[in-house]
């Protein structure tokens, strides 16, 4: 196992040297031999994630860039393969690339205030580590160096157009109309780029495998509250990743099925006896120690405000708005008190006794609501503690300042 | 040596600049000691440990519940429990002072508010960890661009009659700025009485973000600075106790917490 992740790092050692293909099936052997992954289903849904990757990097089809927020039933629909340049900035970290990718971004003179998710993108743009788009669509929600980041990427490893998707600020039907027409007009663009005709009958299958997956999903939300602590919280967070890239594709429903599956035949274990918590935004993708310090001081990270499914299920005979709705729903895209119900709901379910918020350095969109998220949450018994850092980036990281915030955090709710 | 009835128990505080020791027995401090942290929390709470031993005369075998807090918690031997020096400074401050309603605790390089809760537990808490600034070491750094001793800073403060307004945010372009203000020939002590205002400012802003509650305790060392105390009772608008061996309060607190711990399992301290 040490030798195949030497070997990975070998290959994406030079990225120049354009072996991120190899890299890549590299990493599948090493999933195939690697016994220690505590579901299965985890495995899959790693597996599943590398062989997009695959085909994104072999050039034999065509590839789009995508935002976190953009339906991927749309791409399925046409034959394209997704590709998450948000993803991408994440596995840096994960593939400890990040240090090289943010050199590479500060090169291009990228801020270095800016998100790292999206500068690490940016850097392994300039690295040449991305693979060639057809073309690269993001939504204008939630961060807002999306656009400017996928214009810049989108340049460096096209050059291939951006489609922006202005995704409004409000609940209402006129604004999911007003999405669901640009999510066509996006649609039939990149069918034009791609050669390629769009059979409404594709992409009403696309909808109903993301319905299939989604129901999945829900299963797999009422095994985790009814057996709080049964999935770690940063197995979970893994989630946003396949909901991001796999809705509407039958992989997407096969990991979620194997997830629903898994944990509803799992032994029965005693409930977290300590104080219950929820985990606001992501944890870092580098090895922390974050979860253990509220672990060893007795509490138990029980469910995460990612992870809660926050759409119904799109009509495949109404597909663009459906999923326009999916967007415009997401829990960064409404209000602040909105999105304080909806937590305070994920904590009664839960039985929550607290939350942790990790301001990601950079991340205005999560941070900038904090105090009223605080007093919201306080006000309803539950206490925010707020943990500041970088999701990318491990330099500069206090461990110590960390472990003692969140043990002094967790003994404030003893 | 003081008399107790065997219910013997220590709490220790490393830091990142100080290590302290506190022995209790029946509710009262027995010993103390204090030593320079060093490059080892281990070695510091060994040495703080028997420094307080032996002031009480007693010896390793008579102690009960120990309990470990600051910086340094993990790596001392011998701890039963750690415990984060924010629950230790709280419960420390509410034995001196018990109507204590938020306690300032500047230490070596972080500084917290806590606000109390019942019976000295930590309700509410906000930490400045990230930089040095506003810390002991921020004092430090200014005493030594001064070519002033720190022990001196609190007694020069309170004879300027204005504060230079320092304006930088970091301890490395303070300490710049402070070198410039005295090249400009402005007065020591209005340099420091700046400084301290400096200070002051940054807990401010840390007591707005939890609500100003009285009264207000400071512990932690810099709280023998009477100048840095001055000037955040000026900036909050009210008095600002400082309680006897402000640098013991969370070493006090573990061992408070220590003697729960053995009351509560029914162990001879």
């Amino acid at each position: 196992m040490a030798f195949l992740d030497a070997l990975r790092g070998a290959l994406l050692a030079n990225p120049r040297l354009g072996l991120v293909a190899p890299a890549l099936q590299v990493e599948l052997l090493r999933l195939r031999l690697d016994r220690s992954y505590a579901w299965r289903s985890q495995r899959l849904l790693q597996e599943t994630a590398v062989r997009l990757g695959l085909r994104a990097y072999r050039g034999r089809e065509p590839v789009v860039f995508t935002s976190i927020m953009v339906p991927p039933e749309l791409l399925y629909a046409l034959g394209l393969v997704p590709f998450g340049v948000e993803v991408a900035g994440a596995v840096t970290s994960m593939l400890g690339l990040a240090s090289q990718c943010l050199a590479a971004a500060e090169r291009a003179w990228a801020p270095a205030d800016s998100c790292s998710v999206l500068r690490a993108a940016l850097g392994g743009a300039e690295l040449g580590l991305l693979p060639r788009p057809l073309a690269a669509v993001c939504t204008s929600c939630p961060c807002d160096s999306t656009a400017k980041v996928y214009a810049h990427v989108a340049r460096q490893a096209g050059p291939a157009p951006l489609l922006l998707l202005d995704v409004p600020y409000e609940q209402s039907p006129d604004a999911v109309a007003y999405l669901a027409e640009q999510l066509a007009a996006a649609t039939a663009t990149l069918a034009e780029l791609a050669g390629r005709k769009l059979e409404p009958a594709r992409l009403a299958e696309a909808v109903r495998l993301s319905n299939e997956a989604r129901r999945h999903v829900l299963a797999v939300m009422a095994q985790r509250r009814a057996r709080p602590g049964l999935l770690a919280s940063s197995d979970a967070l893994g989630f946003v990743y396949p909901w991001s890239l796999f809705l509407g594709s039958p992989a997407g429903v096969a990991v979620f099925r194997s997830y629903a599956e898994e944990l509803a035949e799992a032994p029965a274990r005693p409930a977290p006896e300590g104080p219950r918590l929820m985990w606001l935004h992501f944890m870092p993708f580098y090895a922390h120690e974050l979860v253990a310090a509220l672990e060893g001081a007795g509490a138990a990270v029980v469910c995460e405000e990612m992870t809660q499914l926050y759409w119904d299920e799109a009509d495949p005979a109404q597909p663009f708005v459906g999923l326009a709705r999916r967007c415009i729903s997401h829990f960064l895209n409404v209000p602040t008190e909105e999105r304080i119900e909806r937590l305070l709901a994920v904590a009664r379910d839960y039985q929550v006794d607290g939350a942790v918020h990790f301001s990601h350095h950079g991340c205005r969109q999560s941070q900038g609501a904090l105090r009223v998220m605080r007093d919201g949450l306080a006000a309803a018994g539950v206490p925010l503690m707020e943990v500041e850092g970088d999701l990318i980036d491990p330099r500069g990281r206090g461990e110590g300042q960390h472990r003692t915030r969140l043990e002094a955090f967790v003994e404030t709710l003893a | 040596m003081a008399q107790h009835d065997g219910r013997l128990v220590a709490g220790i505080d490393v830091g990142s600049v100080s290590g302290e020791a506190v022995l209790v027995a029946n509710g009262r401090v027995v010993a103390h000691g204090t030593v320079p942290t060093g490059s080892s929390s281990r070695l510091a709470g060994e040495r703080a440990l028997a420094l307080a031993l032996a002031q009480a005369g007693v010896g390793a075998a008579d102690l009960g519940y120990v309990v470990a807090t600051g910086y340094g918690r993990a790596a001392v031997a011998g701890a039963r429990r750690t415990v984060t020096e924010i629950t230790c400074h709280a419960r420390g401050a509410w034995h001196l002072i018990p109507d204590a309603a938020t306690v300032i605790d500047i230490g070596g390089q972080d500084s917290k508010v806590i606000r109390l809760g019942q019976r000295g537990t930590a309700a509410d808490f906000v930490m400045n960890d990230r930089c040095a600034a506003g810390t002991g070491r921020f004092l430090e750094v200014m005493a030594r661009a001064l070519e002033v001793p720190l022990e001196r800073l609190g007694e020069l403060s309170q004879r300027a009659s204005r504060a230079a307004p320092i304006s930088a945010m970091c301890t490395v372009f303070a300490e710049s700025e402070v070198v410039s203000l005295v090249a400009e020939g402005v007065p020591v002590e209005e340099i420091v009485a700046g400084l301290h205002g400096a200070i002051a400012e940054r807990i401010f802003g840390m007591v707005q973000r939890l609500g100003l509650a009285t009264p207000v305790v400071m512990t932690g060392g810099v709280a023998h600075n009477a100048g840095v105390v001055r000037a955040i009772a000026r900036r909050l608008g009210c008095e600002v106790a400082v309680p006897p061996g402000p640098h013991l309060v969370g070493a006090l607190g573990a061992a408070l917490i220590a003697a729960d711990m053995a009351a509560a399992s029914g162990e001879r301290g």
